[in-house]
């Protein structure tokens, strides 16, 4: 083997906030030409690694050497001096603004008298873009672009600063499959243009598909680094949390569909004007796949009053139900577990007994007073059922990891005992332990007689956790996939198929 | 530090002390202010004084409770300066120095005040208007509806029960006025406390959209605080009327300004869904004796605005400064 | 959708309102489409178009600038303070000083907004009361007297029939638009208030930025001030006062968003042009000047419903679809 200069090291890097040691004496290399997975539960110290890599954090010792040369990385600036580059999971895009804007942001070209030449932003963002194959118009708002498009913006932005290694962290939440396959084009791309790529992800999946190496964190140390093809998924997953793979997945339900359906939905999609049907029965998990953007989320926010769709029925235990809003939904017993906490689940500023009381404080009132006992009762047993780690109820949200503030919007629906419950993107940006309690629950609830329906973009969490699993392409169910039939290839196969199952007759 | 060797009471007593920080320092700064204006002014602290700053700070309080609420929501009520003028001046209208017109008087006086601020609610809800620019074009309509229907020069007497209430004391010298405050007080920190509609407030100024989809009835919620800051501003004016015995238009101009200072330096926060009263009451006494004590000082007019400015400027560095970027 | 769709979202509103307007006030009184008419009303909407441009700016940054006032008023009272006999150093005194106090007072305020990191609201709260406070001192009451020589010029015109004012109005909306749209100063405006950890990311001196923005929002008002003064032949320490809450009017109007990070002045002459056609035409039809502010408050949101209505534009996130009251941008 070569002896290649890596092009970027770490060496016992260390790293404490607060006195606890988020990265602790870890060494980490990229070399050129080299796509390296890093991967670890939330907390393990991945992206404070990275973050000493970018220069946003300074390490208490250890050295960086890029290029084989000692560098001292004070900010974000010498990072980007030395040709290192970051591609965030909270993209630094100003919606607000154009796409080209974007990209040439603080590095305006300059025209005549030294005002900005707005040609030649739009022909240096055009070429960027299209270096990564990428057909959106530069003059478009990033406000009115998809995610997976602001994304490519957001990449092209980076890769116009021209840099050498560049470390993506967790640039697939968002994308669906179709999408990470055009990320991952452009990851091989760069390795062919000689770059280096770090990428972090929860998705194990993805992370054995493209890496040549992989590492995996733990606790702030690094577990082991090895080539990709040494690892499969129930390596990388004990490796990372020490236990074995098959417990990820709690056992499914081993009914049949008995008895009547617990929910019913028949409506029409606005945006496609097609219609869409389908039962959940008791004791079923149900799962809605298909590529993203084909209206999956439209029907589900109908189903918590969000509109979306039309002329829709919604049937409860057989009982027609009208659900005109949020608040209507809800009393009929549906909840709605949304896909981004931060902005639409969690109060990140309020106390963790406020978060898990949101949904139900009008039921532990008396004349309109709360009543502090019930609440605190309902709140602390809902901390103990879930084992939410916190010191006291009275803590502020925003302090608590990213898993564990999942837990908090989970929790306040299951204090509100819904009938049915609806779940986007249930373990988004959310560690592997709590993914797997979050299984655990959507389990529990099912077997409650309580309809779960849940939209993800985890190929394996819809095929391991999903009883039956609906697929939708453009607006219309094109398959229902049940027990040993869920499998990738159906899924695939199903997501790209044009024929829609209701006019086969059956309502699935 | 090691939690194992503290024991719970000293725990408590630590969690409730840096939760409060804020109005605990507010009253401190209070009581070294009163020190200060003893050492000024020999009658300072007598009792005939300190009664008659607490009065004036009622009226500032009273306006800060709805000033509060809608800060609480993400909001700013620019308009309880035109609306205090307005119950002052439609008080007298109405009563005219007559005890007969008092039900009606009072009724719809308070009508008025909680159909404007209901006004306000309803804009920045239901055709998505900032607070900001919907209660300052309220409170510019507030003003001509006042202007207009005195015809530019008040006229009326407040009625005799008002003008008791106004200037009388219970117990010999606490003023009624500071026990109505003090009774407003208590039911409005037992509002933010313990009622769902205060626990809503929270939700709302926390984050708007999750309280939206946890089921919040934002409308609701958002038109009835800012009906009460109506109510509140004219109550305030009213219990103005009361002490003046007759209206004076722009009496309440410098509330407006007053009010937000006197929540903001209380602690709560300008984005919302952090903060309560009691700070604000704390805030309010630390601005009225501030103005007191230039009072007796003998501050002109024109350096007394300057030292109320500075001072502002002064207190708000004490918790206001934000974590500079690293 | 692209820029340019947007910024005609925003702009094509307010001009439509204004000129309804306008055409409502030639009918009802023919005599207001006359040459004098219309240049009177530049010459009134135009201290009203420079403040809201230097409301515009701060507000674009996410700030607010409640001291704008207090600079007029102060400037005013410095400008009527000076010698006044007509001299040449005299005038020249008059040109400089309250321009320059204005932006001392400007930079002042931004300093302590960037360095203490306080809310600009409250700060620009306090100095606006402490200058309020120092032009009472100055002058208790309106008064002083300013050079006669400048308050021909600033009330006269330019070549024999272009009036100064209007002359002043084009300027500045032309100089002001130019910056913000081909200046990097303009382009960190925009940044900074939409999103500042991301402005700073790219490099863009934040700091910096916003200190010479309240700079320049201080620049103008002492400008202003030194025009009204002209105008006046007099300095006034409160005439400031109705131009706090007037620029934030016209700012919001012209489809500037208070959160920071959208927004310009194109609009703003549509915007001070209907706070100022309504008063006239309130004149015209010999209305008491009470209604005025019934006027403008009803006029400022309906106008601001159409506007505010119009400026959103997140098509792609779902969770909005349908249900408007449940979910509001802004939000004071």
């Amino acid at each position: 083997m070569t002896e290649q200069v890596p092009l970027l090291e770490l060496r016992n890097i260390a790293k404490s906030f607060d006195g606890t040691r988020a990265v602790n004496g870890v060494d980490f290399s990229c070399l050129r030409g080299e796509i390296h997975g890093l991967v670890g539960e939330n907390g393990a110290g991945k992206s404070t690694l990275m973050k000493v890599a970018a220069g946003i954090h300074v390490p208490e010792s250890g050295k960086i050497l890029v290029g084989g040369r000692e560098c001292r990385l004070r900010s974000y600036l010498d990072a980007r001096r030395e040709g290192i580059g970051v591609v965030y999971q909270e993209l630094s895009l100003l919606p607000e603004l154009s796409v080209a804007e974007n990209i040439v942001m603080g590095i305006w070209p300059r025209g005549r008298g030294g005002l900005i030449d707005w040609k030649a932003a739009k022909e240096r963002s055009r070429s960027a873009l299209t270096s990564i194959g990428s057909e959106v118009d530069p003059d478009t708002l990033v406000a009115s672009l998809p995610m997976a498009a602001r994304q490519m913006v957001e990449i092209a932005k980076v890769l116009s600063q021209k840099p050498e290694l560049i470390i993506f962290d967790e640039p697939t939440a968002p994308l669906s499959s179709d999408e990470v396959a055009i990320l991952f084009d452009i990851f091989r791309d760069l390795k062919s243009r000689g770059k280096g790529i770090v990428f972090i992800s929860h998705r194990l999946d993805e992370v054995l598909a493209i890496s040549d190496r992989i590492t995996v964190m733990k606790d702030g140390l690094r577990v082991v680094t090895d080539s990709c093809a040494a690892f499969d998924e129930g390596k990388l997953i004990s490796s990372m949390v020490g236990r074995q793979f098959s417990e990820i997945f709690p056992p499914k339900g081993g009914r049949a569909r008995e008895g009547s359906p617990l929910f019913s939905f028949d409506g029409v999609l606005s945006r496609f004007g097609r219609r869409v049907a389908f039962d959940v029965g008791r004791g079923e998990v149900l799962g809605l796949g298909g590529l993203q953007g084909q209206g999956q989320l439209e029907l589900l926010q109908s189903i918590f009053g969000l509109g979306g769709c039309e002329r829709q029925s919604v049937r409860i235990h057989g009982a027609s139900v009208s659900v005109g809003s949020p608040i209507r939904a809800m009393r009929q017993g549906i909840a709605l577990v949304p896909e981004n906490r931060n902005e639409e689940g969690v109060f990140l500023i309020l106390s963790v007994l406020q978060n898990l009381s949101a949904c139900t404080v009008s039921r532990r009132q008396r004349m309109g007073f709360i009543r502090p006992r019930a609440e605190r009762e309902a709140v602390e047993e809902m901390v103990k059922r879930l084992s939410i780690r916190i010191a006291s109820t009275r803590q502020t949200a925003s302090l608590l990891s990213g898993g564990n503030m999942q837990k908090l919007v989970i929790g306040k629906w299951l204090i509100f005992n819904p009938r049915v419950i609806v779940l986007l993107e249930p373990t988004k940006g959310v560690d592997v332990a709590t993914k797997q309690e979050i299984y655990r629950l959507i389990r529990e609830l099912a077997e409650r007689n309580v309809a779960v329906i849940m939209n993800t973009s985890d190929m394996l969490e819809l095929i391991g956790v999903c009883d039956r699993v609906l697929i939708m392409n453009r607006g219309m169910l094109t398959a229902s996939l049940e027990g040993p039939a869920i499998t990738e290839e159906n899924i695939m196969k199903a997501s790209v198929s044009r024929t829609d199952i209701l006019t086969a007759g059956d309502r699935p | 530090m090691d939690s194992v060797t503290l024991t719970a009471p000293v725990r408590r007593l630590k969690g409730f002390l840096s939760r409060n920080a804020v109005v605990l320092l507010l009253f401190l700064i209070v009581l070294a202010m009163s020190g200060f204006g003893a050492m000024v002014s020999k009658g300072f602290l007598s009792l005939d004084h300190v009664g008659a700053i607490l009065r004036t700070a009622s009226f500032l309080g009273i306006v800060a409770i709805g000033q509060t609420l809608i800060i609480l929501t993400g909001g700013i009520d620019l308009s309880v300066g035109p609306i205090i003028t307005m119950g002052n001046v439609f008080v007298c209208m109405f009563m005219n120095g007559v005890d007969a017109n008092n039900p009606w008087s009072f009724a719809a006086i308070l009508l008025l005040g909680l159909a404007f601020g209901a006004a306000n609610g309803l804009g920045v809800t239901y055709l998505r208007i900032s607070p900001l620019v919907m209660t300052l074009a309220v409170g510019s309509l507030v003003t001509g509806i006042t202007l207009i229907f005195s015809h530019g020069a008040p006229k009326g007497l407040a009625s005799p029960l008002l003008r008791e209430i106004g200037v009388g004391n219970l117990l010999g010298s606490v003023p009624i006025i500071v026990v109505i405050w003090a009774a407003c007080s208590a039911a409005v920190i037992l509002l933010l406390a313990t009622t769902t509609f205060g626990r809503n407030l929270y939700y709302v100024g926390a984050n708007l959209r999750a309280a939206s989809l946890s089921g919040v009835r934002i409308p609701l919620v958002t038109v009835t605080a800012y009906a009460l800051s109506g109510a509140a501003a004219v109550l305030a004016g009213t219990l103005m009327a009361g002490y003046t015995r007759t209206a004076f238009l722009g009496i309440g101009r410098e509330y407006t300004m007053w009010s937000i200072a006197a929540v903001v330096i209380g602690g709560t926060s300008l984005t919302g869904g952090k903060g309560g009263y009691a700070g604000s009451i704390a805030g309010t006494i630390v601005l009225v004796l501030m103005q007191s004590i230039l009072t007796v000082m003998n501050m002109p007019e024109a350096g007394r605005r300057i030292a109320e400015g500075l001072i502002i400027l002064v207190m708000i560095t004490v918790y206001f400064r934000k974590p500079r970027r690293r | 959708m692209t820029e340019r769709q947007r910024n005609l979202r925003l702009y094509v509103p307010v001009y439509a309102i204004s000129l309804v307007i306008y055409l409502a006030a030639c009918f009802v009184e023919p005599t207001f489409f006359t040459w004098n008419n219309n240049v009177n009303l530049f010459t009134r909407v135009t201290p009203l178009v420079l403040v809201g441009i230097a409301q515009t700016y701060v507000i674009l940054t996410g700030g607010i600038d409640l001291s704008i006032g207090a600079t007029v008023g102060l400037a005013t009272v410095i400008a009527a303070s000076l010698p006044f006999v007509d001299t040449p150093s005299n005038v020249l005194l008059w040109l400089l000083i309250p321009p320059s106090i204005g932006l001392a007072v400007g930079l002042l305020n931004g300093l302590v907004i960037t360095r203490g990191g306080f809310p600009p609201l409250i700060v620009t709260l306090a100095t606006g009361a402490v200058w309020k406070g120092v032009s009472l001192f100055i002058l208790a009451e309106p008064g002083g007297s300013v050079s006669s020589g400048v308050a021909t010029f600033v009330t006269g015109t330019l070549f024999g029939f272009l009036p100064v004012p209007l002359v002043v109005l084009l300027l500045s909306v032309l100089v002001f638009h130019l910056i913000l749209k081909r200046t990097a100063f303009g382009r960190s405006i925009y940044a900074i208030g939409g999103n500042e950890r991301v402005a700073y990311e790219s490099g863009i001196p934040c700091d910096r930025v916003k200190v010479w923005v309240y700079g320049l929002s201080g620049l103008i008002g002492g400008l202003v001030g030194m025009f009204l003064s002209a105008r006046m032949s007099s300095g006034d320490p409160l005439v400031g006062e109705p131009y706090i809450l007037n620029s934030i009017a016209v700012t919001v109007i012209a489809g500037t968003s208070l959160a920071g990070g959208r927004g310009g002045i194109i609009g703003i002459i549509g915007g001070a042009y209907i706070f100022d056609l309504l008063n006239n035409i309130l004149n015209l039809l010999a209305i008491s000047t009470f209604y005025q502010y019934v006027a403008k408050g009803l006029v400022l949101i309906i106008a601001l419903a159409i506007t505010s209505g119009g400026a959103e534009l997140r098509p792609g996130r779902l969770l909005r679809k349908g249900r408007r009251k449940e979910l509001q941008e802004e939000n004071g």
